[in-house]
């Protein structure tokens, strides 16, 4: 049996068949024995099994755009929904004596210093009034009257005089070479700190009512994420449904409701959402400003404007979702596996539910995230032009509207939630690019 | 072209009723949503009397039946009457308003595209030619970047770094001076220059992929003259598809930009309307807007069609 010692032992872990027990012309008896222990352990796959969840997050981790992204966004949402537990201010409270600061402020010892030197270049300039009494103290005492134009003359020299003389803060400022320090305190505020009070600071400072601009754009950004999370999830549901009842069903349906799909894709969408949510807003703010059942509460809580939006937006986004389903479908439904389950008396509602849409997961759920980002886009357009969210709530696009006014004066109060939403929008983008690439590997160039 | 000429007339005939219903439910919608709204737009804080107020609902014909107003407003709508201003210009028709206002905003907006397309197209093939390198990257960067930034951020910035006084460009629109137009132009087009930039790269990469591109490289053509004559006219071809979305994109953009820069548009004046709760021109200017863009569409996409003589009429999914 000079053969059998042909069979090697092979290591555990490798993967390899044994070449030789396929090798027809070595046949012999051992070929046909029952696989021995190592051989048995030899077939056991050294990695555990994966999932295909397990398998595009080890893809998506290898990319580093899209987890910076990721670490952006998740640092975003902490911003949005942990941030206004951590600051005292309130998003609509008025902080009284801490009206229009900026995001900086001299120290306490500082605006004394300042004040004071104020106060001396106001003590040593003469009014016009001071300027003729001494002028005339003059005269007579060299023995003679001031004539009137004499007079007006030295009234207008020391008019002129204080108005050149008069120093600004500015110019005091720039004199001493004081530096701003961080964030914003009102006077107030910097005298409590001094006396040993913990005293939060305006990280972002306040604006002409005294609002907090840091809490206010938390607020904002958590307004404008749950707006895209929300809409995102009402094009998925419609689109998903709509898309697949389409597709399965196919014939003369499917042709009326493409015909349908093809009308609503050609309407300029932020054009009409724009016009329904605004006449939605009054209808609901009309019917529903003393309703008290449950559907008035949820517009009261959530705001009509925001429920508004929501359906303009839900009405009209949901065509791209449902074309990109409805193709998927025309697709998997001619797999073996559906036939199966037809055969097996499966209705066509199980079928679509349990075969095809978890087949095209991928797809949707890439989809669903980029919807996010597009609604966000939309949610800031409309608030920017006063049809998004109502006062006192904010959004990031309200603020951006609300900072026009004082641009050139207060340019941080317009900057931070610009960037801010920028931020946010691009984030979203090269995540949802991320996902897809790793979701749907065949779509990577 | 060998493609059969009737199956063209088809295709066209079918594009242009189509775009017909799109205006007409837009129309429609437009009608029942000025129904929706609450309250009769002559109940004012003045209270007039009952026979004043039944009066003007003669006037403007509120006391007949809605399927029969509908009919009226259709038939206005097809003789080109809108409705009449109620609150920002009174009973100053909406046609004339948009016929003073649009062409500063179309003129604005032509530019804007204007630029975004050759910026956009160049770049894009900038990218695509310096594939992976550091050129390539950095475009993709400000790229991804442009179509993060809303319009009014994109307009505000501008506005605020380079307007004023002591700064190259005036922050008071004066429709002689080209100075005037440079930001609100640059402002509009920078988002769909920037997405034709990222879809030119991604059509030009598919169009350097192919066959006849091996072809040149092995007759020893210049890779440049390759990229802007082999590839470049194959690449152009679904960039135009995308032309139709950003037109809308761009009268939309208007509304805020036309609202940083003061500038006496249609825009600004529509957002102006908005605020005052002028409904009938808001409506007016929808369905306008509306139309021109669904025709804009359709002659980009026919156009699309006819450029293009590989493209199957037949086969329209």
């Amino acid at each position: 049996m000079s053969d059998e010692k042909k069979v090697r032992v092979r290591k555990p872990w490798s993967l390899h068949l044994n070449e030789e027990a396929f090798d027809f012309g070595i046949l012999n008896d051992r070929s046909f024995a029952p696989a021995d222990k190592a051989e048995k352990e030899g077939f056991i796959p050294d990695r555990p099994p994966t999932s295909y969840w397990k398998d595009a997050w080890r893809r998506f981790r290898r990319n580093l755009v899209a987890m910076v992204a990721l670490t952006v966004l998740v640092l975003i949402v902490l911003f949005a929904f942990v941030g206004p537990m951590i600051v005292p201010y309130g998003y609509d409270e008025f902080n009284k004596g801490a009206e229009n600061l900026h995001p900086s402020h001299y120290s306490l010892e500082d605006q004394l210093l300042i004040e004071e030197k104020l106060a001396e270049a106001a003590a040593s300039s003469k009014t016009p009034a001071e300027a003729l009494e001494e002028a005339r103290a003059a005269a007579e005492a060299e023995g003679r009257k001031l004539s009137l134009t004499e007079e007006a003359t030295i009234k207008a020299k020391a008019k002129q005089g204080n108005a050149e003389a008069t120093l600004t803060r500015e110019d005091v400022i720039a004199q001493l070479g004081l530096k701003t320090k961080w964030f914003g305190y009102s006077r107030a505020e910097l005298e409590r700190k001094a006396a040993g009070e913990s005293v939060f600071p305006h990280v972002f400072g306040t604006d002409g009512f005294g609002r907090d601009i840091m809490v206010r754009a938390m607020i904002g950004a958590r307004v404008s994420l749950l707006v895209g999370v929300f809409a995102a999830l009402l094009v998925l549901v419609i689109g998903a449904v709509y898309g697949s009842v389409s597709g399965y069903t196919g014939g003369m349906v499917d042709v009326v409701m493409q015909r349908i799909v093809e009308v609503i894709q050609s309407v300029p969408e932020v054009l009409v959402i724009l016009l329904i949510s605004m006449v939605l807003k009054v209808r609901f703010n009309e019917t529903l400003a003393n309703s008290t059942g449950i559907i008035g509460t949820l517009f009261h809580t959530v705001g009509t404007n925001v429920i508004a939006m929501f359906i303009a937006f839900g009405s009209l986004y949901w065509v791209t979702m449902s074309r990109i389903i409805r193709g998927q479908i025309l697709q998997l439904k001619q797999q073996e596996y559906v036939t199966a389950a037809r055969a097996l008396g499966a209705r066509g509602g199980r079928i679509i539910r349990k075969h095809l849409l978890p087949n095209c997961i991928g797809q949707i759920v890439t989809t669903t995230f980029l919807q996010i980002p597009s609604a966000i886009f939309v949610e800031s357009f409309l608030s920017y032009l006063g049809v998004g969210v109502d006062t006192p709530m904010t959004s990031l696009g309200s603020m951006c509207t609300d900072a026009l006014g004082g641009m050139y004066s207060y340019p941080e109060r317009l900057l931070f939630p610009a960037v801010l939403l920028s931020i946010m929008i691009l984030s979203l983008n090269l995540v949802g690019d991320g996902l897809r690439d790793a979701l749907d590997p065949k779509l990577k160039k | 072209m060998n493609l059969g000429s009737d199956k063209m007339a088809k295709y066209i005939v079918k594009r242009v009723l189509m775009a017909l219903v799109t205006i007409l439910a837009i129309a429609s919608l437009t009608f029942f949503l000025m129904k929706a709204i609450p309250g009769n737009p002559f109940l004012s804080e003045k209270n007039p009397p009952q026979s004043v107020i039944n009066a003007l609902n003669e006037k403007y014909g509120l006391n007949k039946s809605v399927p029969e107003q509908y009919l009226i407003y259709m038939g206005n709508l097809l003789r080109g009457d809108l409705g009449e201003s109620i609150k920002t210009q009174k009973n100053y028709p909406v046609a004339r308003i948009i016929k003073e206002m649009f062409p500063t905003s179309a003129k604005i907006g032509a530019i804007a595209i204007s630029w975004a397309v050759i910026v956009g197209v160049l770049l894009g093939c900038i990218s695509a030619y310096y594939r992976g390198r550091a050129a390539d990257s950095a475009l993709r960067v400000v790229c991804t970047l442009g179509i993060s930034m809303p319009s009014f951020v994109v307009a505000t910035l501008l506005l605020l770094w380079l307007c004023g006084a002591g700064k190259p460009f005036p922050t008071i629109f004066d429709g002689s001076n080209w100075r005037s137009y440079v930001l609100p132009c640059m402002a509009l087009g920078f988002y769909p220059m920037c997405y034709i930039a990222r879809q030119t790269r991604t059509s030009m990469l598919d169009a350097l992929s192919q066959e006849y591109i091996k072809t040149a490289r092995a007759k020893g053509l210049l890779t440049r003259k390759i990229v802007l004559k082999h590839a470049l006219r194959n690449a152009f071809i679904p960039v135009l598809t995308y032309l139709g979305p950003q037109i809308a994109f761009v009268l939309c953009g208007g509304f805020v930009v036309e609202k940083v820069f003061t500038i006496p548009g249609l825009g600004k004046y529509f957002v102006q309307c908005i605020t005052n709760r002028d409904y009938p021109v808001i409506m007016g200017t929808t369905i306008f807007l509306a139309s021109f863009v669904i025709i804009m569409n359709l002659i980009v996409d026919l156009l699309y069609k006819v450029v293009d003589p590989r493209i199957n009429l037949a086969k329209e999914d």
